[in-house]
């Protein structure tokens, strides 16, 4: 089994600071949108490398092309 | 890791608001849209919460976001210090809630000594398969 992890801090003032594990490619980024909209204002991010990778393809997309 | 985000937390949801004011022990008034302060003075806020039971904190809205209003003198309590332990109590509520919905549980919570809480939330995926 694969897991996807956020690792979070929220520092005394309220910034919250969060690292995605687990997500390749851009997925990353969904993973978090709807929590970055509930919180307030992204001041700043960091792409590591995982994020340049491409995302594992859905095997139903796959079959579909395949037919 | 695959990125690393530092997020401005500002209070506009006000179901976290709440949860986060209750969090830190001061109950929603919901039967009142005022707050009492100096000589028995009122002032209208949007939502009410019990201080030191003669006078009351309240959040009110402004533009997009949450403001504390209370007399703070009154009830003994330091604005600039609560405000922090607010909005970080509003950056727990709203993550908790956020992420649940989208299937993450918490695998892991500690405050620390310096009071920042740390969190590690995760959820299984499915993994696909070639042959």
């Amino acid at each position: 089994m694969k897991y996807e992890a956020i690792h979070i801090t929220i520092d005394t003032t309220g910034d919250v600071h969060l690292e995605v594990e687990g997500a390749a490619g851009m997925d990353c980024l969904a993973l978090t949108s709807s929590l970055e909209t509930a919180l307030g204002q992204v001041a700043s991010r960091e792409m590591k490398p995982e994020a340049y990778e491409i995302s594992q393809p859905n095997p139903q997309n796959l079959r579909q092309r395949t037919r | 890791m695959s990125h690393l985000t530092t997020i401005t937390t500002k209070m506009t949801d006000p179901e976290f608001a709440i949860d986060a004011m209750q969090n830190l022990g001061h109950a929603l008034q919901s039967d009142r849209s005022s707050i009492r302060g100096f000589a028995g003075r009122t002032t209208e806020v949007d939502y009410c919460f019990a201080g030191n039971g003669r006078y009351d904190i309240g959040l009110r809205k402004r533009g997009a976001t949450y403001e504390l209003v209370a007399d703070w003198m009154l009830l003994g309590i330091d604005q600039t210090a609560f405000c922090k332990r607010l909005t970080q109590r509003y950056a727990y509520c709203a993550t908790r809630h956020q992420l649940a919905e989208q299937g993450f549980e918490v695998a892991h919570e500690e405050v620390q000594s310096d009071g920042r809480i740390h969190l590690v939330l995760r959820r299984a995926v499915s993994v696909c398969h070639s042959n």
